[in-house]
């Protein structure tokens, strides 16, 4: 959308005398005033948003999963993306660090900005974005490597470590803000994958921040534990959104509620309905988020 | 309640939420049936009557703590959310409003029986005929809100909370009349306290009908109006 045709749709509204939303244009960044009608319910917009997603449309191939959605993330909170399988929650996850790229028949349009910037900008290097955009896998999946190594192998390749004291004053932080230091400080040497299931989930976590991300994606990151230790990351990921922003996919409605300040529901590839936690689950606005929460699949 | 109690993929969740229901409407019938008995027995000073009211109180709080102890089961077992919570949280609510009313009969029955004091209310013609209108009022106001209740209806609901005013202003006309029976002869004053206590439950009655009303607006729209003045209230969707 050319900025000009932006503008002049603004002041049509204004010589009308009606109030209309501010369009959301970041300084010298591309014009976000949704194009598309408002199918959502709720506020896909807030205050300094750290990413920002307007009139995106996902296809793989001829399907449609995503379908004119425009949504703002916002900082150091926690978002829960949420609906039924094939309803396009994990594909949106994966257009916010171009996980995408690399699905052969994926084709992703509209505009998704990181701090104004496309992410989807010819000269964004994939690599870069990748480390401020962090992701934790449903399925831990530590490197075939020490956990020293595990959590290392991130700032020493992207240069963040002068020295070798440097490089273990990262490790020793990452593994303390992820809950597993006290556990593993005197086995460092030891492979990630002797690990329980619950720690390699939180190694791959202290791997992600180890190169200091802004925003933590995560999908479905407790599904293949048990309640202790989902527990315990449920506690972790708590005191990260102090730090840093967390966006996350999971299939439970009840782990949505504990976790997060925001929900997201899904449908269909369409983006229903969002809103504050406590409100999308105890009063939605939309039937079928109502019906969604409410265990009446149809 | 048929939408609340149908639909869920998991077919237990509706037969847990139906089951609920049977008990409140049971226990909705039993209580309206104390007050009804209850004022009857007083207008008619008839003691067996009032007893048998006392005698059943005990199947009202049995209800209380059934009902009460089923929305907790569900609760953990079902993890409500949404609609489904506003509901069991507002039946739990109702119960106690109903249990309330329960006791506002047996307050009557004792006043039949001469209460602590063992002092007969003799009811002057006058009063009983205030005691039957301001009964018939807030047991019709009660069973209007069960229904609106059962049927999640809240038009009715509004409805039946905007003739709380009335049931008051009943309840005040009363109490000035009672006032001047004392003014006119200082020895009616201990009856008159009674005959007071007896209105003072059925205005009571009168309350919980219109908290039970609020409860409905609570599930049906999300609204906690508990603290609303009823004589603005409305509901989502009302044409007025």
């Amino acid at each position: 959308m050319s900025n000009a045709v932006a503008e002049e749709r603004t002041s049509v509204n204004n010589d009308a005398g009606i109030n209309v939303k501010p369009s959301h244009r970041q300084p010298g960044g591309p014009d976000l005033t949704p194009q598309t009608g408002a199918g959502t319910v709720g506020t896909i917009t807030v205050d300094n948003p750290i990413m920002s997603s307007r009139d995106v449309n996902v296809y793989y191939g001829d399907k449609h999963a995503i379908k004119n959605l425009s949504l703002d993330i916002a900082r150091n909170q926690v978002i829960a993306m949420i609906g039924p399988s094939g309803c396009g929650k994990s594909t949106y996850l994966r257009c916010l660090n171009r996980m995408n790229d690399t699905i052969e028949s994926a084709r992703v349009t509209g505009s998704i900005t990181m701090d104004g910037r496309d992410i989807y900008d010819r000269r964004q290097d994939v690599v870069q974005l990748r480390a401020r955009v962090g992701m934790v896998f449903q399925k831990p999946n530590p490197f075939p490597k020490s956990i020293y190594e595990n959590v290392a192998y991130g700032p020493r390749i992207h240069g963040l470590a002068g020295d070798r004291v440097e490089l273990d004053e990262i490790v020793q932080t990452s593994l303390g803000r992820a809950g597993l230091w006290d556990e593993v400080k005197d086995r460092l040497e030891n492979p990630g994958t002797s690990l329980s299931g619950g720690q390699q989930q939180r190694l791959c976590i202290a791997r992600t921040i180890a190169i200091n991300p802004e925003v933590i994606l995560m999908d479905e990151p407790c599904s293949a534990l048990d309640p202790i230790a989902t527990a315990r990351i449920e506690d972790l990921i708590d005191e990260l959104r102090a730090s840093y922003t967390i966006c996350i996919v999971t299939h439970s409605m009840q782990q949505a509620a504990r976790v997060s300040q925001r929900t997201a529901y899904f449908h269909l590839g369409d983006l229903i309905e969002v809103g504050e936690t406590d409100r999308i689950f105890t009063n939605p606005r939309h039937k079928l988020t109502e019906d969604y929460i409410t265990g009446r699949f149809g | 309640m048929n939408e609340l109690t149908e639909g869920h993929t998991v077919k237990g969740y509706d037969v847990d939420l139906a089951g609920l229901r049977i008990k409140l409407l049971e226990m909705g019938g039993l209580v309206l049936d104390q007050v009804q008995r209850a004022v009857g027995a007083l207008v008619g000073a008839d003691e067996p009557a009032a007893r048998t009211v006392l005698a059943r109180e005990q199947e009202v709080n049995d209800y209380d703590l059934r009902i009460d102890e089923d929305s907790i089961a569900l609760i953990a077992r079902r993890q409500p959310m949404g609609s489904d919570l506003r509901a069991i949280i507002s039946i739990a609510r109702t119960v106690s409003d109903l249990e309330r009313v329960g006791d506002e009969a047996k307050q009557i029955a004792y006043a039949t029986l001469g209460g602590d004091a063992k002092r007969n209310v003799k009811l002057s013609a006058e009063l009983a005929r205030d005691a039957r209108h301001m009964a018939r009022f807030a047991v019709s106001m009660l069973r209007d809100a069960l229904d609106a209740f059962d049927r999640m209806d809240a038009v009715r609901a509004v409805e039946v909370a905007r003739r709380d005013a009335e049931l008051n202003a009943e309840f005040q006309s009363a109490v000035r009349r009672l006032v001047t029976q004392v003014m006119e002869d200082p020895r009616r004053l201990a009856p008159v306290l009674d005959a007071v206590t007896v209105l003072k439950a059925l205005e009571h009655v009168g309350d919980h009908a219109k908290n039970i009303a609020r409860h409905v607006l609570y599930v049906v729209e999300g609204r906690d109006v508990r603290h609303e003045d009823t004589n603005v209230l409305f509901a989502v969707g009302d044409g007025k």
